[in-house]
């Protein structure tokens, strides 16, 4: 399964990186973005190869270049032209009522975390989307 | 020697302030007892032509009470001192069925007795005024009407029904007590309202500014009628006196009335700017405060969870092989200064809200501060030529935290992200637009893409650039609230790889009303 982690701090990359591999025992290809523009540019390149594209996207909101509200500002509508079927989590720190309301009001979103996540959270996370979506 | 000039100074204001109520109780009882001497006819003024024209007993006594409700009673004790008087007119009324006999007042006395006390009752009972003041009002037509009749015309008074019997003197003390009674109402309006007002100056309390509308006719009155009594002066001239002295005292009091409103108006109004102008820079500072909280429970978040990830990592078994110590370590690091940029980011913020709190701004020219934050930032470039035009039409001063600021952040902003395809150029031009003083400030940089950062370009914590330059995502927040502090509103407009123009713009009427 493909999935893509877009997050500016390089711990949370390697940590969830790392959660998945163990989990899916080695059977996951995970993609790491440091901001929405880099994500939203490697989706762009493979919209005619979607078995290149990404199915889970765990998404940090606060991030240079291009935070988590302007990349769904700009993946929606893709997402809706092309059938990708995304899933997508956002993971963040923000813990502020208001993020958490507009996250709602997006049905592409399928779940809110705030950090700080443990490592056995994450894997308790991948465990549960992965058996859902088989 | 001193207290007692005051207190002699403290009895004469006492008089003059309770002359009315002194008049009134020294005329009742003089007729009172002109009564029971029968010398009514030595009080009675115009006596010789309508020999019914005398103030009764019962009026009398209907004097006196107004006359001692005027004074500074418990208020319980006013209201039954005006409710006997009421009682007694009303008695009056009732003549025909009572089985003693009462000389009583003319119908027209009956008639301004009722409609006093019960303006009087009305004004004690309820903070409503406006019925006092019509009823009050009502009376003085009334009176002042009488009076003309009794210089001018007498035997046309006597022969207007109702009027027959009314005297001189009633209809003086009528006009004595509804001057009096509407002071009074009046300043309890005006008094009720103020105190409302919390903290509103004592001084814009219109009621100072016209004691004598009040004092005067009162003082005119008794003068003439003394005059005419004695005989000091022929009634035709009482006339003129009345006439002419008492228009001169309402034109004065109006003309000086007007003045003090419209100085009053304008305190208010001065106020009323001053709060507005207060209150939206309350709230600018109430939304900086709350980027300010949202931000540091943010900025240092972050990379404490990444730490105790960290340590997580480094404590679990399944996890430790995956990844090398070199590479943790490296992390830890990456964190720790995340951190202290964080708590720095912060500290700055607290700096660029507090700054300028003190009120002693010094004042520097805009020219002066281009020149010193230029300096500050060449930091950022090794050996590249930096070409920067100013063309000031006016070079203006502004306080000197504030522009030097505003430019250290923008010269930062054009060297951190210039392109490296050409030669960094900077245009700084000022020019006066309309009512506009208007600073631009241009580059030839990377430029930002407004179409997707445009809602986003001076929101606190943006960064829209990748850069190895150290980036807080401050630069235009600190610029926007900065510029605000000085009253101004800042445009950005961009291209990428084109480069950047930003306009600041002071409104000459509030650069010129806050630099005076």
């Amino acid at each position: 399964m493909k999935v893509a982690i877009i997050d500016d701090n390089v711990v949370f990359r390697t940590l969830t990186k790392i959660a998945f591999e163990n989990v899916t025992s080695g059977n996951s290809d995970i993609l790491l973005f440091e901001n929405g523009q880099e994500a939203i540019d490697y989706i762009k390149k493979y919209l005619d190869n979607q078995e290149e594209i990404p199915k889970l996207i765990l998404l940090d909101l606060n991030m240079p270049v291009m935070d988590g509200w302007n990349f769904l500002d700009e993946m929606l509508p893709i997402q809706k032209s092309f059938n990708l079927n995304l899933i997508i989590y956002i993971v963040t720190s923000s813990s502020d009522e208001k993020d958490f309301e507009r996250a709602e009001s997006i049905s592409e979103v399928k779940g809110y975390l705030i950090k700080p996540i443990g490592i056995n959270q994450i894997a308790e996370l991948i465990r549960s989307i992965t058996t859902g979506d088989c | 020697m001193n207290t007692n000039k005051r207190g002699n100074k403290n009895f004469i204001l006492f008089i003059i302030k309770k002359l009315s109520a002194f008049v009134i109780i020294t005329v009742a009882v003089i007729n009172i007892i002109a009564w029971k001497y029968s010398k009514v006819a030595l009080i009675n003024f115009n006596y010789e032509i309508n020999p019914d024209a005398t103030m009764k007993i019962v009026t009398a006594l209907g004097f006196l009470l107004l006359g001692i409700s005027q004074f500074k009673i418990k208020r319980w004790m006013q209201i039954c001192l005006l409710s006997l008087g009421l009682l007694l007119q009303l008695l009056q009324l009732t003549q025909p069925l009572l089985p003693f006999e009462i000389k009583s007042g003319s119908p027209i006395t009956i008639a301004l007795f009722i409609i006093s006390f019960t303006e009087l009752l009305f004004h004690k009972v309820s903070t409503n005024y406006k019925y006092a003041i019509i009823l009050n009002s009502l009376v003085y037509t009334i009176t002042l009407f009488t009076l003309y009749q009794f210089v001018l015309n007498p035997l046309d008074l006597v022969a207007l029904p109702g009027f027959e019997s009314i005297s001189w003197n009633t209809a003086v003390l009528f006009y004595i007590n509804v001057i009096t009674s509407s002071k009074q109402i009046l300043k309890a309006a005006i008094i009720n309202n103020f105190t409302t007002v919390e903290s509103a100056p004592s001084n814009i309390n219109p009621f100072k500014y016209f004691p004598l509308y009040f004092e005067f006719p009162v003082l005119l009155i008794i003068t003439t009628s003394l005059l005419i009594h004695f005989k000091i002066v022929n009634t035709n001239y009482a006339v003129f006196i009345l006439l002419f002295l008492l228009n001169l005292a309402t034109i004065a009091s109006a003309t000086i009335f007007t003045s003090k409103f419209i100085k009053l108006f304008r305190i208010i109004i001065a106020t009323q700017k001053e709060v507005r102008y207060k209150n939206i820079k309350l709230i600018e500072k109430n939304k900086y405060l709350e980027d300010f909280a949202s931000i540091t429970s943010h900025n240092l978040k972050e990379p404490v969870i990444a730490l105790n990830n960290l340590i997580e990592i480094k404590n679990n078994e399944a996890y430790k092989n995956k990844i090398s110590t070199e590479e943790i370590d490296m992390m830890v690091s990456d964190n720790i200064k995340n951190l202290s940029q964080s708590i720095d980011t912060i500290n700055r913020f607290l700096n660029a809200i507090r700054k300028g709190e003190t009120q002693n701004f010094e004042y520097i020219t805009i020219s002066k501060a281009i020149e010193s934050q230029q300096k500050i930032v060449t930091d950022y470039i090794e050996n590249e030529i930096v070409e920067t035009k100013v063309n000031l039409e006016e070079d203006l001063i502004f306080p000197k935290v504030y522009i030097e600021s505003i430019f250290y952040n923008l010269f930062s902003n054009a060297y951190k992200y210039r392109s490296t395809n050409r030669a960094l150029l900077i245009k700084i031009n000022s020019s006066y637009v309309n009512n506009n003083y208007i600073v631009t400030f241009e580059d030839n940089g990377l430029g930002i893409d407004l179409n997707k950062h445009g809602k986003d370009i001076f929101k606190p914590n943006k960064r829209f650039h990748k850069t190895n330059m150290p980036s807080s995502g401050f630069g235009l927040y600190f610029t926007k609230m900065h510029v605000e502090k000085l009253d101004g509103t800042i445009d950005l407009y961009s291209e990428t790889d084109k480069g950047t123009l930003i306009t600041i713009t002071f409104n000459k009427d509030n650069y010129e009303s806050s630099h005076n």
